[in-house]
């Protein structure tokens, strides 16, 4: 016979009110683990987003720079557009391996999501090595390249018709874009000279995407695109960090919950075992009257606050691992910004880590019941009625 | 050498403004063997006396030697070492954890002593409970729950078992049995020692210690009666 099952023979003693103590700390961890697997989610998944966009920086015509980050990361619209005349001079600049003429706009259809189209010319394929199109990029100036998933949805294969509605041109689907996984996945690819036509802006790009030979020559990269006039330029760090600015309000919010559940649950496991030790005093009394010491007492009482904490931090891991699609629905509609990766992401380090709040919150939580068994006195058990 | 030897032991303490004298100059000895009954009406003392005899409290002023060795002025973790290796208490509510079984419970004492072997299984053989082994203690009666408390006050091999009120709760015909069990172990040799204020209880012991407002009033040695 050990502690441990003398402590835990204990708590089943009491089953509904462990239980819902218990169901406490298992809020209290899911709520957690959830968001510090949020945390790391999302950081993964908006690196990921950025490596994707296959460009060291980017330049763009002066503005917001919310919405130029908006822009490059999930599609949508700058009203200043560049010239293929600054492709041709930042190509040229020293330390820049490539420039890419970008033309992203978006149609508004009558019914439905705005469809959001992207010009491509050669050089552009050349920032995404990764993908994998089946059929043929452009084949004619009507050509469009779908993302697999739209295709899917809208019942289109290799070589269907594409119309968008309020356009009079007819495309042709002359390829299929497998899923990569990030923002790719929600566009249409159009040559680029048939995109500037569709929104009459010949000549003109979005954005310059710059890929760098030596990533240490940012700074110096930055400065010469910024000595243009009305150019501004946006570094991977720049973008995730206006993103992280979005994110810090919303994360500081979630973070003062998460500790008051934690909090409020450890106030329950502190009640609940210090109420179980008020009735115990006789018991304890006898115990401490057939040899316990005061030490062994602390530990008993210590052991059962533990016990609870950690059976409840494992139960609110694993609901929260249950819960997770749910939770990342929940998050994906109230957050400023979300990437388009998952933003929960579940692993072994979070998940000790969240277990291991939960067992310091027994320790601490039952340090003083624990005391004040430890103090109780042998006589309690003699004490006549 | 007595087992147990006080003198002028006194254990006083303050209620509100008036100092109590729970117990005043009480002298005593028992020898190695013995059958004690610690009589008195209830706030005669009787109490005070078990919890200093037992190592559950110390006193404010005189001597307790037990074994030999000075009681007062230990501290609280030497009390317990006495506690684990000379005494067995019986207690009148028995005070088995519910959640163990009737072994568990005999071994109880051992979880908080390093000690070999566990002799619960011959011991519930001595207190008739062999077959009630893996039984949990509500499926007792009141009777087979002393003698389950009665082998676990004995499982650390005390010098002396201290019972108080151990037959409180039982009706007579189980108090019987227990009392019996009593003398059956003191005749091995075991130092025992009732409180209690059932006069029919102590008059089957071999002697009787009356107390009254603290202080003892007769220390008698009476004839062994048949039961």
């Amino acid at each position: 016979m050990k502690f441990l099952s003398v402590a835990l023979k204990n708590l089943l003693r009491r089953r509904v009110r462990s239980a819902l103590t218990l169901l406490g700390i298992a809020i209290g961890i899911a709520m957690l683990f959830s968001f510090m697997s949020f945390n790391a989610g999302y950081q993964a998944s908006l690196r990921q987003d950025l490596d994707r966009l296959g460009a060291h920086m980017l330049a763009i015509a002066k503005g917001c720079p919310y919405e130029a980050t908006a822009m490059v990361m999930h599609g949508g619209v700058i009203e200043d557009f560049l010239t293929e005349g600054h492709v041709a001079t930042i190509r040229a600049m020293p330390n820049v391996t490539n420039a890419v003429g970008m033309f992203m706009n978006q149609k508004i259809v009558p019914d439905g999501k705005p469809v959001i189209i992207q010009g491509l010319d050669e050089a552009s394929f050349a920032l995404k090595p990764w993908w994998v199109i089946d059929g043929q990029r452009f084949v004619d100036a009507n050509s469009v390249i779908m993302p697999q998933g739209k295709a899917d949805v809208m019942g289109l294969k290799l070589g269907s018709e594409y119309r968008i509605s309020g356009v009079e041109q007819v495309f042709t689907v002359t390829g299929l874009l497998q899923k990569t996984g990030s923002q790719d996945d929600q566009f249409i690819y159009m040559p680029l000279l048939t995109a500037q036509r569709l929104f009459n802006a010949e000549g003109k790009v979005t954005s310059v995407a710059i890929q760098l030979d030596d990533l240490r020559q940012v700074r110096q990269v930055v400065e010469l695109v910024e000595a243009l006039p009305d150019v501004q330029a946006i570094t991977m760090s720049q973008m995730l960090g206006t993103v992280q600015t979005l994110m810090e309000s919303a994360q500081a919010l979630i973070t003062s919950i998460v500790i008051v559940a934690v909090l409020i649950s450890a106030l329950g496991v502190l009640n609940s075992i210090l109420m179980s030790v008020f009735e115990r005093t006789r018991e304890i009394g006898m115990m401490k009257a057939v040899g316990a010491g005061a030490i062994d007492i602390f530990s008993l009482v210590w052991i059962e606050s533990i016990l609870l904490t950690a059976t409840g931090g494992i139960v609110g891991i694993a609901a929260a691992v249950g819960a997770g699609q749910l939770i990342e629905g929940a998050l994906r509609g109230v957050l400023p910004f979300a990437p388009a990766g998952n933003l929960i992401v579940f692993n072994i380090e979070i998940a000790v880590m969240s277990l291991a709040v939960a067992v310091v919150l027994g320790v601490v939580a039952g340090a003083y019941p624990a005391y004040r068994a430890a103090q109780l006195s042998p006589m309690e058990a003699i004490r006549s009625e | 050498m007595s087992v147990i030897k006080t003198d002028k032991l006194c254990k006083h303490y303050r209620r509100g403004s008036e100092t109590v004298h729970a117990l005043q100059n009480a002298s005593l000895s028992i020898e190695k063997g013995e059958f004690v009954a610690i009589v008195g009406p209830s706030g005669s003392g009787k109490t005070t006396l078990m919890n200093l005899l037992g190592c559950l409290d110390t006193s404010t002023s005189g001597s307790y030697r037990l074994r030999g060795q000075e009681v007062a002025g230990l501290k609280e973790s030497q009390l317990v070492r006495l506690r684990q290796d000379n005494i067995g208490f019986v207690f009148q509510q028995f005070f088995l954890l519910p959640t163990l079984t009737v072994q568990e419970n005999v071994e109880l004492p051992l979880l908080f002593k390093d000690k070999g072997k566990s002799r619960a299984k011959e011991l519930l053989e001595t207190v008739g409970l062999s077959h009630r082994r893996t039984h949990l203690p509500k499926e007792l009666s009141g009777g087979e729950m002393q003698r389950v408390a009665i082998a676990r006050a004995l499982v650390n091999s005390p010098e002396i078992l201290l019972a108080d009120e151990p037959t409180g709760n039982l009706d007579s015909k189980n108090s019987l049995k227990v009392i019996e069990l009593f003398r059956a172990l003191n005749s091995g040799g075991l130092t025992t020692i009732l409180v209690t204020h059932n006069h029919d209880i102590a008059s089957m012991t071999t002697r009787t210690i009356a107390i009254a407002d603290g202080e003892i009033q007769s220390s008698a040695l009476l004839p062994r009666t048949k039961p």
